[in-house]
């Protein structure tokens, strides 16, 4: 899996690619651990580029995202491929995030941060 | 009536030969005509069981086998993955989508599994380990 990240305003941004399976799952992990242990607490996965997630990628996420509360930060995940999402809905995870279609989206959730800093 | 097709492949209890397990079964279903969104739900079954098998079921003990059966009839297909461990009773397995276990970490494997398939077979072979057997209709 490849995972770039870009800081917003609001957020940080991981743009995940590739397979989010067993394998994968200790490298987003690591990513995120890294940037709690900075305080950058507020993350937003875009999973626009991941073509696959199992039950073992699912338990990372959940994993990741009891990690960002305890730091009393905010996750989200945004752009997910239907078949993702699908899984999403089948586990009822999809009650759990909070899921937006796109960046933008996710952005004016996160209190138009950016938006108030620019004004 | 056409004649029944099968195939079958031994991995070893390791993560390394999922993809050849995956290589195997898309290989197959591509070559028997399965649609792509099939394909998908069949895969991402098979891989949930075939990494229970491995994990669960053998330990990830490298000398135990997970042995994978692709078997095509007139009315349906079905894939079985068969461990080499002490067996499990899928009924003990909690909801995963109950509040106390929403939270959960593991757990969602078989669930999604029988969520994307017509069923799921549990079975108990004579020589022992556990056989699931993922059953897909096909349209007459």
């Amino acid at each position: 899996m490849e995972i770039t990240v870009k800081a917003e305003e609001a957020f940080h941004v991981f743009h995940l690619k590739g397979r989010l399976d067993l394998t994968s799952s200790s490298e987003l992990k690591e990513k995120v651990k890294e940037h709690l242990e900075q305080g950058k607490v507020n993350i937003l996965l875009n999973m626009a580029q991941v073509d696959f997630i199992n039950s073992s990628g699912l338990g990372t996420l959940v994993s990741t995202l009891k990690e960002v509360r305890t730091a009393n930060g905010r996750i989200a995940l945004c752009s997910l491929a239907p078949y993702v999402q699908e899984i999403f809905e089948i586990t009822q995870l999809s009650h759990i995030f909070d899921i937006f279609p796109g960046e933008k989206e996710a952005f004016a959730a996160f209190g138009q941060k950016k938006a108030a800093h620019t004004s | 009536m056409s004649e029944n097709k099968s195939y079958r492949l031994e991995i070893p209890s390791s993560q390394n030969h999922l993809a050849e397990a995956d290589r195997f079964l898309e290989g197959h279903l591509k070559q028997h005509g399965i649609d792509q969104d099939s394909i998908a739900d069949l895969a991402i079954s098979a891989t949930e069981l075939i990494n229970n098998a491995i994990i669960h079921g053998n330990k990830s003990n490298p000398d135990k086998i997970v042995t994978i059966e692709l078997e095509f009839t007139d009315k349906h297909l079905s894939i079985s993955i068969t461990d080499q461990g002490p067996g499990f009773k899928p009924e003990d397995i909690p909801s995963p989508i109950s509040d106390e276990n929403i939270l959960k970490e593991a757990g969602r494997g078989i669930f999604i599994v029988r969520s994307l398939v017509d069923d799921l077979q549990v079975e108990e072979p004579p020589e022992g380990g556990t056989r699931m057997i993922i059953i897909k209709k096909l349209a007459s």
